[in-house]
């Protein structure tokens, strides 16, 4: 899919870093938990674990940038008014991108995938910003980010990956209206 | 391009307190997931009270949604949403009142329906996730599927074409039109939250991917593309715009300023007396 | 009670599309009112839409009348083009008048063969003396001077018909009626005079049901147009903008249906109209409604079938369809009006029931009950406590399709804070939670029957005339050809007999019906149809006596009272 317009991450303003950081780690909070729901709902327990568990690590996230904001008052905008370089905030994992039965090694490169998104974000506000403070903030959830891509990658260490069958399922889907 | 941060009416209630809690049966990874959340965020967004929404549906997988949602909600029969949604706009004009379903019910069974839905341009939203699967009866072909896909009930495919549901809507009188991508949350979002706004029937087709059974339709989201144009007023080019696309043209289409059907109308406080004077002889 | 035989008077006027004679017999009618007479006019028609033979069939009468008799004591023709389908239903005899325009063809040879007494009248000459004069007029006259009506009483009609023509036409109409007044007289007719101009009401049975679901509270109606139910529908249209609702036209059944759902969902109590074949595309709603809890009436206006069968008759054959049509076990109410003018009160009461109860309600009513008008003492309104039981305050824990004792849940409106809830056509638990567990599935199946069979519906089920060890059990437009059958018969015969009219054909009335057939041995079960539909009921759900019979047979012809009270008084013979 194309990118709807070119992310001007020159121009964010402390407030507007604060909020899409915030507006992100929340994003990924949600996301996951309902992940963890899915996963939860169609048996795969394992997967849920894991999906709950990254949920309470964005929430954690989400309570430090909330703490760098101080007093500042951080309100959530419109869906649409937040500009991500693509379609989404760069740490919410693709709901299409799952299936009912995944491997955790699987559930943790898509993690993965969404750490490095997000520091990717963070780092090119850090890079391309005018305003030194707004610079340091971005550094500083970069370095973030790059921490939990450290974590994802130990733990992806430690899950074997998928058998080249993982999605084969003897019996037929059901039909239930 | 700086843009100020001026953050508008501020939200009431979060996304996710529209969500009723209720898990859904769909699988994961299906495209509804995403419906849903840009649903919630989209009335989030218009801070719509939950008591004063009602969202109806019919059958299948995507009509389960009602469910899912902290709002008023009519899970109805097979196709027969939107003269269910009709009646509830038509005599509780105060309401905001959603449909939702699926290809197989809105455009098969429940066909006729849009087509007098778009005539008469009621003040609500439809809502239509097309997979171009019947998804809860395990993968028959729909109006929107194509003529060559294999299926059990088809094999070899239907040989029969597709139905074009933008057209039929332009064509009918819907009053706003768009097609959006469920993968797309950002952009359904703000076409729900448009559609829900604008007066008088709106039609929003959403390609909401079936991974269980059209585990291909994964790659629409490389698919898919904005217009190159912004939405026009003219229903006939619209047409035009729509019938020689690709099919993977997101955004909206068309809005149009149509008169809306079923206003109040004022009470006369002596009617019951002058239905016993008309059979007077 | 109905008319005595020799105290009503029948006219036929006969005549082919543009004679105007279905005018000329709403004319008659409302003249006849204003005489302080009672009557009843139905229309018969031929095939076509336009310009085929019509009869408007008027029968006046001191007392109030509800069904046509078995003879015609007067048969005009304006002509005679394509009368002999209509003739089945015309019956003369020795004592009939026919009257016949000697510049048309010579009168069919069924009639002639009748030895009915045969009267010329030039109606095409004294319409054509007038300027602009029409024909039907010179009929109207004609006819209201044997029914032995006043000039004024005529001349009030036509000014009220079409009066809003203008002062010329109404002059040339009266003139030309004046002139067949002028030549007729006074013949065999009821006494005239015995009652009031304006205390009579002129109403069909549609625009009778129409009125009564408005009094019950009917704020919102769906429509697709069916023959012979479509009349209710274009009654309401306006008043029901009077009075603040709304009349919506739906592309088809399915759609009126589910959108007379979705209205009432929202709260407003709301009625859609059909016949036999609208019914049948509707019966999935009806099903929903019965599921999700949505008060609903439907009113079905049976004619004729199956499939389209014969639009414009009347036949009591859509029961076994209104009781078993739905799948599942589907508690709902079935109701049924016995007369034109008792439209009004079943109409109202099933709102009531529908209302109450938070289920679907068929009113059964037929062709001939919906289209037959009739000129009636006015029908009073009457005071139902009609009142949904709302969800206003939303208590924690808050369920929607509660376990009640009485099976009824408090229902939330939508813009009722904290009730939102999805009503839904799937099984659910009381929380309104889609549900496939058996004891949610048992215990939603017991609610939904016990507050449709627990319910009081007081005296309304049926309506009890006379005493003794025979009963004859009917119910619909049959009745009141029962009743008039009944007062033909001698003392002796109907001191033993007890007439039960079935008002509420479903939930099934086991106690009430024991108490109404205590001391009975003999039933006799009468209904317009080809199988004998109440009878099986009857025999399936209700402990009868031993001897029970049946008459029955279906349209497209009404029973007429000497039909009926033959077969009652060789019944009681047996």
């Amino acid at each position: 899919m194309s990118n709807t317009g070119k992310n001007a991450s020159q121009n964010f303003t402390q407030t507007e870093l604060l909020v899409h950081a915030l507006v992100i780690e929340l994003e990924a909070v949600q996301s996951y938990k309902d992940l963890a729901e899915q996963m939860e709902q169609c048996g795969n327990t394992e997967v849920a674990a894991l999906f709950d568990k990254m949920s309470k690590l964005e929430a954690e996230h989400a309570e430090k940038i909330r703490e760098a904001a101080g007093d500042v008052e951080l309100t959530e905008l419109p869906p649409w008014e937040y500009r991500w370089p693509g379609l989404e905030p760069p740490e919410n994992i693709d709901l299409a991108g799952v299936h009912y039965l995944m491997t955790p090694h699987q559930a943790l490169e898509l993690a993965l995938e969404n750490e490095l998104s997000a520091m990717a974000f963070f780092d090119a506000i850090a890079h391309d910003s005018t305003d030194d403070q707004v610079g340091s903030l971005a550094q500083e959830f970069g370095d973030d980010e790059r921490q939990h891509v450290a974590w994802m990658k130990e733990w992806l260490a430690k899950y074997p990956p998928p058998d080249d069958d993982w999605d084969y399922d003897p019996d037929p889907p059901a039909a239930i209206d | 391009m700086v843009r100020r941060m001026s953050v508008a009416a501020p939200c009431k209630l979060k996304a996710s307190d529209y969500k009723s809690g209720t898990k859904p049966v769909w699988c994961p990874g299906c495209g509804d997931f995403h419906v849903l959340a840009s649903l919630t965020k989209a009335i989030a967004a218009l801070a719509l009270v939950p008591e004063n929404l009602a969202v109806v549906s019919g059958i299948g997988c995507s009509s389960r949604i009602p469910a899912y949602l902290n709002c008023y909600g009519f899970h109805g029969v097979h196709g027969r949403a939107l003269p269910l949604a009709t009646g509830l706009k038509v005599a509780r004009p105060d309401l905001t009142v959603i449909c939702a379903g699926g290809d197989g019910d809105g455009f098969s069974i429940g066909g006729n329906h849009l087509l007098h839905a778009c005539r008469r341009n009621v003040d609500i939203t439809y809502v239509v996730m097309d997979n171009e699967i019947y998804g809860m009866t395990k993968g028959q072909p729909s109006p929107t599927t194509a003529p060559d896909w294999d299926s059990e009930l088809a094999p070899g495919g239907t040989g029969v074409s597709p139905f074009h549901p933008l057209v039929i809507a332009l064509a009918s009188g819907a009053n706003f039109v768009a097609r959006t991508f469920a993968g797309d949350v950002k952009g359904t979002t703000r076409t729900l939250a448009e559609a829900i706004g604008h007066p008088g029937f709106s039609f929003v087709q959403i390609l909401s991917p079936c991974v269980t059974f059209r585990p291909d339709q994964r790659e629409w989201k490389n698919k898919v593309h904005p217009p190159p144009v912004t939405f026009t007023t003219d229903p006939a080019q619209a047409a035009r715009r729509v019938m020689t696309d690709d099919g993977f043209n997101i955004g909206v289409l068309y809005k149009g300023s149509r008169d809306i059907y079923g206003q109040a109308v004022e009470r006369n406080a002596e009617f019951e007396r002058d239905l016993d004077a008309e059979f007077l002889v | 009670m109905t008319g005595q035989p020799g105290m009503s008077f029948s006219v036929a006027l006969l005549g082919k599309g543009g004679a105007g004679v279905i005018t000329a017999g709403d004319m008659l009618l409302a003249a006849a009112a204003r005489c302080g007479l009672y009557g009843l006019m139905i229309r018969a028609v031929g095939p076509q839409i336009r310009g085929g033979e019509s009869a408007a069939l008027v029968r006046l009468s001191s007392v109030p009348v509800e069904c046509l008799d078995d003879r015609f004591d007067v048969v005009l023709g304006i002509d005679w083009k394509q009368a002999e389908q209509l003739l089945s239903e015309i019956a003369v005899d020795a004592d009939s008048i026919v009257v016949t325009d000697p510049a048309e063809d010579a009168v069919p040879h069924s009639i002639a063969a009748s030895g009915a007494v045969l009267r010329q009248l030039e109606m095409k000459e004294l319409a054509e003396s007038v300027s602009g004069g029409r024909v039907n007029m010179v009929a109207l006259g004609y006819v209201a001077g044997l029914a032995g009506i006043s000039q004024e009483a005529i001349r009030h009609a036509i000014e009220k018909n079409i009066g809003r023509k203008g002062r010329q036409a109404v002059d040339v109409s009266v003139a030309a009626a004046m002139l067949g007044f002028s030549r007729s007289q006074r013949s065999a007719a009821p006494q005239t005079g015995g009652g009031q101009a304006g205390n009579r009401w002129m109403i069909s049975g549609n625009h009778a049901t129409g009125l009564g679901a408005l009094r019950g509270g009917v704020r919102f109606a769906a429509a697709y147009p069916i023959t012979p139910a479509t009349e209710i529908l274009e009654w309401l249209a306006p008043r029901l903008k009077d009075a603040g609702g709304t009349l919506t036209q739906a592309e088809d059944e399915l759609a009126s249906i589910n959108m007379a759902i979705g209205a009432s969902y929202g709260g407003v109590p709301s009625l859609t109209a059909t016949s036999g074949p609208g019914l049948s595309l509707m019966i999935e709603g009806l099903g929903l409604a019965v599921c999700a809890e949505i008060p609903l009436v439907v009113v079905n206006v049976m004619r004729a079938g199956p499939s389209t069968g014969i639009p414009t008759k009347p036949e009591q054959s859509d029961f076994n369809a209104a009781i078993y049509g739905l799948h599942g076990d589907a508690p709902h109410i079935v109701v049924a009006p016995n007369s034109v003018t008792d439209c009004v009160y079943t109409t109202q009461w099933a709102v009531h029931l529908a209302e109450a109860t938070q289920a679907p309600v068929i009113v059964l009513s037929d062709q001939f009950i919906g289209q037959a008008i009739v000129v009636a003492d006015p029908v009073p309104a009457i005071s139902f406590f009609t009142k949904r039981k709302v969800a206003e305050e939303i208590p924690e824990a808050f369920e929607r399709y509660a376990i009640t004792a009485d099976g009824i849940s408090p229902m939330p409106l939508p813009g009722t804070a904290g009730g939102q809830y999805t009503a839904d056509g799937l099984e659910h638990s009381a929380a309104a939670k889609p549900s496939g567990i058996a004891s949610d599935h048992s215990a939603q199946l017991d609610k939904r029957a016990r507050k449709i069979a627990d319910f009081d519906y007081g005296q309304h089920w049926a309506d009890i005339e006379g005493a003794g060890e025979l009963a004859i059990l009917t119910w619909g437009s049959t009745a009141s050809v029962v009743r008039e059958a009944l007062q033909r018969l001698p003392d002796k015969v109907t001191g033993r007999l007890k007439l039960i009219t079935l008002r509420l054909l479903l939930p099934v009335r086991q106690e009430d019906m024991a108490a109404a057939l205590d001391g009975v041995n003999r039933l006799l079960v009468i209904e317009q149809n080809h199988t004998g539909q109440l009878y099986r009921f009857l025999r399936a759900w209700y402990d009868l006596p031993a001897d029970v019979d049946t008459v029955h047979r279906p349209g497209p012809g009404v029973f007429r009272p000497g039909e009926i009270a033959t077969r009652i008084d060789a019944w009681c013979g047996e």
